[in-house]
């Protein structure tokens, strides 16, 4: 950036907090993104960034005490998401926001509104907007094409071009700031370069430009400035062209934690390599996962780690078979399973947690007793449900997994994200599987449950069962498994285990910095993490 | 911040750890308020007509001529468990119904043959009902208005559009008039199909399936249902209660109405919705069902021989559907 700079800041935060119910996940940030910059936020998975975003976006109500300027004008402390443009600020969130059933030209009008002759809308008005805002940045799509017809890179561009485009109405406010959600995640690699020019389109006209990002090459190509987050605290901000990739990852992950508390491992049974295999997949390829090898041994924990859009849920998909998979084998204990179907796999001996448990984990409406035995039903000889058998199972279970309240006719959308989980637990562990996957098993749990479903699944791998769990949390990776393996753009690249099994190793391989030497050495002059 | 905190931290409602609200109180309450309006009217038209209404024989007519609304209900009843709606059914009892006084019309097709027939074709629709929706994708509200008019063609080329009763066996009214102990056929049919329903729905696992189908399709299919089974079964199932209701229906009229049929699919969603608001509140229930069928026929029974003019029928119907479903839409603090 030029040193001086005329203009005010296209957005100046102060001071922002944000708790949830007690819980402080964003401490007192500030931050300033400079008119026609580019300005990474980077931070590892729980950082506080998504917080942040959706503080400004108005969907989240900031605490008091904090500031929000947009082109040195001040936001209210409280907005609909709808009046963010209002102020100058745009968003390109990973979902894009459009619709797809609606023609491009519809879509850019949303934002701004319709060209109209009185109540009518003007389409011949309206198209040529659209054709001037498409030529803007070059995008040669039809303003009369449907969005589910683009492919996913010009509907990343379409995205920004509506934020960028020039409002309706007398009064508008031109966009000061856009701030883009990791929008390279669902491009394809080559595309990056027509993102970075549409970027480098709305920074020539001075608008600042938040960029989330996991991927550290994408900030030495594009940004400018780099604010990082680290437990909900702003750790430092950087000029880019100062830093090395490995001292930016430095400062993303925190200096070296010498104590090794965290990084307690769970005991010293890591070595059991001739304990029976019950899972083997070898060269398993879905959508985003490429030639995946992963063996899981009875009565091991293994982990998968991996960055948001690596491709992890993916992977528990493709072996429990709820997608298929495009190519490759997996074989659990001596059966191999060929169809994309729940049910062989269930037959086979596995069960998963999915990630979203209110629409895959448990049937919401259904009663406490019913999620429970829905994978295993007891019937008598007519064939009849065994309701006194039932009753007995699931006494045991609500006892034996303490689930609360510890009423069985209870819906299950009554109770608590713990309670649901542990409901989705029992389903799956009354069927005694050999292998259990679990997705994010203890998202949305509070700390007593998260607790209690951990202790679960080590007693389960004590019995035997393999369990491979995915989990964003690596303090909970590195807490729970034998061994875990790094999932980075939908390739395993690496596996750790023994005294490599750490956070900070799992964040070094899963952000994809190697040298280590590099790493240690390089020391943030920003003021250390308490 | 990733979700993970940020759900983690939503405050949990848990209702155990406060006493009960009034709302919450007079939610548990209202799951026998149908069945109190029943008493309700029984008593209040009792003392008002004590001539006419409170009679044997008005209890006889009112609750045999529901019997075809209620096993039309019930139809609709299975698949609104599994979250698909069924707007055929209407159609396919009037295919049965006239299917029955058609095939045995001059001796062509032995009455207890001919009944089978009649229940098979519209167990074939339900067939076809599911195949579009299970396997072809197709919304189940979209899927059975097309098949809904289809079977009004048939209806219509089969009839010439005009009533069938040359030749039509007079044993045909047997079905439906006969009444061991008093008791009319259609209200025994009811009863124990009723039963048979409730059983299928509560103690089977292929009922529990329905629900988890119904609950969340995603999370059905994850724990190892065949959604796509569950799905057809249901329909063809809601398929022949309907060629039952039809048969029923053929026996009380003892001819065949090409116009019969469709008139009775709304009222038989309304007494489902109704009945969702009975017993198991929130649920689309057997005895509910049955009981909004039977309520609503006594509050209009008692209104007809009041000697109201005839508008009040329909306005009766819709004032207790919005009524009721409102109502508990507001005491759960969520649809239906």
């Amino acid at each position: 950036m030029t040193a001086v700079d005329p203009r005010p800041d296209a957005l100046t935060v102060e001071h922002l907090s944000k708790t949830f119910s007690g819980v402080t996940v964003l401490n007192d940030v500030s931050l300033t993104i400079a008119p026609g910059e580019v300005h990474a936020l980077l931070g590892q998975n729980g950082s506080g960034k998504s917080t942040l975003i959706k503080a400004l976006a108005g969907v989240h109500r900031p605490d008091a005490g904090g500031s929000v300027h947009v082109a040195g004008r001040p936001v209210p402390s409280s907005y609909p998401p709808s009046d963010a443009r209002k102020f100058g600020l745009a968003f390109v969130h990973q979902d894009l926001g459009l619709i797809d059933d609606m023609t491009v030209a519809e879509n850019l009008a949303i934002g701004t509104g319709f060209e109209r002759r009185g109540l009518l809308i003007n389409g011949r008005a309206q198209r040529m907007r659209t054709q001037t805002v498409l030529d803007d940045f070059g995008l040669a799509i039809s303003p009369g094409a449907t969005i589910r017809e683009l492919p996913v890179t010009a509907r990343t561009l379409l995205a920004i071009a509506r934020a960028f485009q020039p409002s309706r109405g007398a009064n508008a406010t031109p966009l000061a700031c856009l701030i883009l959600d990791e929008p390279t995640s669902a491009l394809p690699d080559n595309d990056a370069e027509l993102l970075f020019a549409a970027i480098e389109r709305v920074t020539a006209a001075g608008v600042g430009v938040g960029y989330v990002t996991h991927r550290l090459e994408e900030v030495f190509r594009i940004a400018d400035r780099a604010t990082i987050l680290r437990d909900g605290n702003r750790s430092g901000t950087y000029t880019v062209s100062d830093m090395t990739p490995a001292s930016l990852f430095t400062a993303i992950v925190g200096p070296k934690q010498t104590d090794g508390a965290v990084t307690a491992p769970r005991g010293s049974r890591t070595g059991e390599t001739t304990s029976p295999i019950v899972l083997a997949a070898a060269g398993l390829s879905g959508r985003r996962i490429q030639g995946a090898d992963l063996t899981v041994r009875e009565g091991e924990i293994v982990g998968v780690a991996g960055l948001a859009g690596s491709g992890r849920s993916e992977l528990a998909r493709l072996i429990f078979g709820s997608q298929a998979s495009t190519g490759g084998t997996r074989r659990i204990g001596a059966r191999e399973l060929t169809s994309a179907s729940a049910r062989e796999a269930m037959d086979a001996g596995v069960a998963m947690v999915p990630e979203d448990r209110r629409r895959d984990g448990c049937v919401l409406t259904m009663s406490v007793a019913e999620n429970i035995t829905i994978a295993k039903l007891a019937t008598n000889r007519t064939g009849l449900l065994d309701l006194r058998r039932e009753r007995r199972q699931v006494a045991d279970a609500i006892s034996s997994f303490d689930i609360r309240p510890a009423d069985p006719r209870r819906a299950v959308a009554t109770l608590s994200g713990g309670n649901q989980q542990k409901v989705v637990l029992a389903k799956w562990l009354a069927r005694k599987p050999s292998l259990i996957i679990l997705d994010e098993p203890v998202q949305g749990v509070d700390v007593g449950a998260k607790a209690e479903i951990f202790a679960l699944l080590r007693s389960t791998a004590e019995a035997g069962t393999g369990v491979l769990v995915i989990d964003s949390d690596f303090d909970n990776l590195a807490n729970l498994c034998d061994r875990v393996v790094i999932l980075r753009a939908g390739r395993i690249v690496d596996e750790l285990t023994g005294s490599r099994l750490t956070t900070e190793d799992m964040s070094r391989a899963t952000f994809g910095v190697d040298d280590e030497a590099d790493v240690i050495t390089t020391t943030t002059s920003q003021e250390p993490k308490e | 911040m990733t979700n993970t905190t940020i759900e983690r931290t939503t405050p949990v409602t848990d209702a155990t750890r406060r006493t009960p609200t009034t709302r919450e109180r007079m939610a548990a309450g209202s799951r026998f308020a149908l069945p109190g309006l029943l008493v309700v009217f029984i008593i209040v038209f009792s003392i008002l007509n004590p001539t006419t209404f409170a009679t044997l024989a008005n209890a006889r007519t009112v609750l045999s001529t529901q019997s075809v609304l209620a096993l039309v209900a019930m139809a609709a009843l299975l698949t609104l468990v599994i979250g698909e709606f069924d707007l055929s059914l209407g159609a396919q009892m009037g295919l049965s119904a006239l299917l029955l006084p058609g095939l045995t019309a001059n001796g062509a097709v032995p009455i207890p043959l001919a009944i089978v027939l009649s229940i098979l074709a519209t167990t074939l629709v339900g067939l076809c009902n599911g195949l579009l929706v299970a396997k072809a994708k197709v919304n189940s509200f979209i899927a059975t208005i097309g098949t809904a008019a289809l079977i009004g063609a048939i209806v219509l080329a089969y009839s010439g559009g005009t009533v069938i009763f040359l030749g039509v066996p007079p044993e045909l009214i047997n079905i439906s008039s006969f009444a061991p102990l008093g008791i009319p056929a259609p209200v025994i049919y009811v009863a124990v199909i009723a039963v048979l329903v409730w059983v299928f729905l509560k103690r089977t696992p292929f009922g529990r399936y329905m629900s988890a189908v119904g609950g969340s399709k995603d999370a059905a299919r994850l724990s190892g249902i065949n959604t796509d089974i569950v799905t057809i079964v249901t329909f063809m199932l809601a398929g022949t209660l309907t060629g039952i209701a039809g048969v029923v229906q053929a026996g009380q009229l003892g001819s065949g109405n090409p116009a019969v049929g469709p008139s009775f699919l709304l009222p038989a969603f309304a007494a489902v919705f109704l009945g969702a608001t009975a017993y198991q509140v929130g649920q689309f229930n057997v005895w509910g069902t049955i009981t909004a069928v039977v309520t609503l026929a006594t509050g209009v029974a008692g209104l007809n021989l009041l000697g109201l003019p005839n508008w009040v029928e329909p306005a009766f119907n819709g004032v207790a559907l919005l009524v009721a479903v409102s109502l508990t839409r507001y005491l759960r603090g969520k649809p239906l």
